[in-house]
């Protein structure tokens, strides 16, 4: 061999043990797990299963926790990725311009929910959400009766949409803020000097020159979202009456009750998801472009 | 959030080739002795090593000096695994075959464990069944035969505020009819809710099925084959349950998370509730000694129509098959289920000795309030021991919540029980 390549692959190949090990495998296996009838049952015999074909992936669909868990999903996707967007978008314009002084203070305060540790997130955020808790305290001062956020079955998932939102814009915001810096300062102030407002500027020169920036964060939000798991996991535990349940949940029990396959399956239907949403906003953002 | 938790999700299964269609498993399981190899009556030696859950995790070396002291030339290391996700963690040691010599079991764990053909069938000869609690014995049987030995048991009784009760003039319960008036003579003295019911939260099921035994239902066929759940008597059961809620003695959103239900239990807003010997302990931290001493009453569950049947639990031990030192950890089992290791093993730890006799002297035979859980002992159940009971017990959780919020009644929710119970199948 080559020195060359000998050093080449000194360098790559532990990534692409680990990556092979860690990465590659676990998604074959489960892969094939998916259309096999193993469970718990099978681990240390697993050339005894029997191959199912797609029955676990029909069986998923007829089954109505399942259906509920893919509603439930697209019903975060669809209310999360907007409202994350729209805030990050709009911090990362205040941050930008705005706010002069304490910066880094603010990039700072907005970024900390994302790196603090979920758990620690939701003890603090369940007090919230109590039915005499500070978010219904202070509803109350003006007059609204609040609901109990977390076990009613129609303000659970927007309880949690909101407490994801929050944990979730930092990222988002620090890369439109990188997108926004890039936006060169001569073509704004021509614009100005054309007699456009602020807002005009930013409908027309800004957000248009945002495109790589959004589909980025567009298409990052779904891929994250789409694996709603960690809000139901430690708040709700996918209750009440499975209005919080999601696909990742699901998968994450039916590996618990030992039905592997099952839980490929559906682990599966998710990767699926994503890559047809991933797809899609490809299309719409590139067309334009 | 952008780390790729699919393949975090997707990864710790089992290889499994695609190309497996032809070689399917064989229905027939081979006829297996019902017992594993005896062990001898000599002192044990060599390593033994065990992992132990929660606070037993803790206090388990000390116990092991003392089976050191009686076998010199053995020694035993003790891990301390956390109660949670320790199942996912003895399941991964089993797939693996790097396991640890044993294992403390929770009592719903074991035919799961058991089933993956990772635990050791229990000696034959090794200890004498029958003087065990029955209930602790039963959650250790899978498919005719037995892989784990009792430890220590729980079963829960009905906690009360004494003071409320005396101001009120009641005495505990002791019918069901009698259930129903005496939480409301709480409640008009002050306790915004009478009994504090699990409505969906995890392990709703173990507050609810017991209504439904103390009915008379029984959840499996006797055969094994079959879950019974929709049957006169369990509707019984789940009809009182719900009567709680509908008649405003209990919280339709009950507790959800552990440790909610104990301040305002304290507090007074929440007049009863049904728990374990541990619940002592807890309502000492949250209410001082002084405030358990005064105000706490413990009396057994009311009878239904059948009897007054508890849900047990607790610790019991199993041995791997791929354990290194098999005969020193059997040994070490067989030690700690004597009677008189028991009552040591209470004293350290305040775990309920699983070995009735353990019962016959000291605090356990003259404390008030453990005669109630001793008497309780021998009327508790476990659930159904297959390995699909934890996903039936899902299915249960799901469906007590839609009685308990009134989206569903008692008949239909166990229809759908019986329904999806039946499709999951009992794992035969």
């Amino acid at each position: 061999m080559a020195r060359r390549t000998f050093v080449a692959w000194g360098f790559c190949g532990p990534f692409i043990a680990l990556f092979a090990t860690f990465g590659v495998w676990p998604v074959v296996s489960s892969l094939s797990m998916s259309v096999t009838d193993i469970t718990a049952r099978d681990i240390r015999t697993p050339f005894s299963v029997d191959f199912v074909g797609v029955s676990h992936y029909t069986a998923l669909f007829g089954d109505p926790v399942f259906r509920r868990a893919a509603v439930n999903t697209l019903y975060f996707v669809a209310a999360g990725i907007p409202l994350t967007m729209i805030i990050a978008l709009a911090l990362a314009v205040a941050l930008n311009s705005g706010i002069r002084r304490a910066k880094a203070l603010f990039r700072v305060g907005y970024f900390a929910p994302v790196v603090t540790s979920v758990v620690a997130i939701a003890v603090v955020w369940r007090y919230l959400y109590e039915p005499d808790g500070m978010i219904n305290s202070a509803l109350a001062v003006i007059g609204i009766h609040g609901p109990d956020w977390l076990n009613d079955p129609h303000w659970a998932m927007p309880a949690l949409i909101v407490m994801a939102v929050w944990r979730h814009f930092g990222i988002p915001m620090v890369i439109f803020l990188a997108g926004l810096q890039s936006v060169p300062a001569d073509l704004l102030e021509s614009a100005r000097v054309d007699g456009a407002t602020r807002w005009q500027a930013f409908r027309n020169v800004t957000l248009p020159l945002l495109r790589p920036t959004t589909l980025v964060v567009a298409v990052l939000l779904s891929i994250g979202y789409l694996q709603f798991f960690e809000e139901p996991f430690v708040m709700t535990s996918g209750g009440p009456l499975g209005s919080t349940t999601s696909i990742s949940y699901y998968a994450y029990q039916q590996f618990g009750f030992g039905n592997y396959g099952m839980a490929s399956a559906a682990s599966y239907v998710l990767v699926a998801a994503i890559a047809l949403l991933s797809f899609v906003q490809f299309r719409i953002f590139r067309a334009k472009a | 959030m952008f780390s790729s938790r699919v393949a975090k999700t997707l990864a710790g299964g089992a290889a499994v080739a695609l190309l497996m269609a032809g070689c399917g498993r064989s229905d027939a399981r081979s006829a297996e002795a019902p017992a594993g190899a005896a062990v001898d009556t000599q002192p044990a030696n060599g390593t033994i090593t065990v992992w132990a859950m929660g606070t037993e995790g803790e206090l388990l070396p000390k116990l092991a000096a003392e089976f050191s002291k009686a076998n010199p030339d053995a020694k035993v290391e003790v891990t301390a695994v956390p109660w949670q996700d320790y199942a996912k963690k003895v399941q991964t040691a089993i797939a693996s075959g790097d396991t640890p010599d044993a294992t403390m079991v929770g009592a719903v764990d074991l035919a799961a464990f058991a089933s993956m053909g990772g635990l050791e069938k229990v000696p034959s000869g090794l200890v004498d069944q029958s003087t065990f609690y029955p209930g602790a014995v039963q959650s250790t049987e899978f498919e005719g035969a037995e892989y784990g030995v009792p430890w220590y048991v729980e079963t829960r009784s009905l906690f009360y505020r004494k003071d409320l009760a005396q101001a009120a003039g009641v005495s505990a319960p002791k019918t069901w009819d009698e259930y129903g008036p005496f939480l409301k003579a709480l409640q008009q003295h002050g306790a915004k809710w009478g009994l504090s019911l699990p409505t969906g939260a995890n392990a709703t099921w173990q507050s609810v099925v017991p209504f439904m035994w103390q009915a008379g239902a029984e959840l499996m066929s006797a055969d094994g084959k079959q879950f019974t759940f929709d049957t006169p008597d369990a509707r019984k059961g789940l009809e009182f349950y719900q009567q709680f809620i509908t008649s405003k003695l209990s919280n339709p959103n009950g507790p959800v998370s552990l440790g909610e239900i104990e301040p305002q239990f304290v507090a007074g807003s929440t007049a009863a509730l049904i728990s374990g010997p541990w619940e002592e302990g807890l309502l000492k931290s949250a209410g001082g000694e002084a405030f358990v001493k005064d105000k706490v009453g413990v009396a057994p569950l009311p009878a239904g129509p059948k009897s007054n049947a508890s849900y047990i639990g607790g610790g019991q031990w199993s041995v791997f098959k791929d354990a290194r030192n098999r005969d020193g950890a059997w040994k070490f089992i067989r030690w700690m289920s004597a009677p008189e290791v028991q009552k040591t093993w209470y004293g350290l730890s305040g775990d309920l000795p699983a070995v009735q006799s353990a019962w016959s002297e000291g605090k356990l035979a003259t404390d008030p309030t453990l005669a109630v859980f001793r008497d309780q002992l021998t009327t508790a159940q476990s659930g159904p021991n297959t390995t699909t009971w934890r996903q039936v017990t899902a299915v249960l959780d799901a469906e007590f919540e839609k009685v308990a919020k009134g989206v569903s009644t008692p008949q239909a929710a166990l229809k759908e029980i019986q329904q999806r119970a039946s499709t999951i199948g009992t794992g035969e």
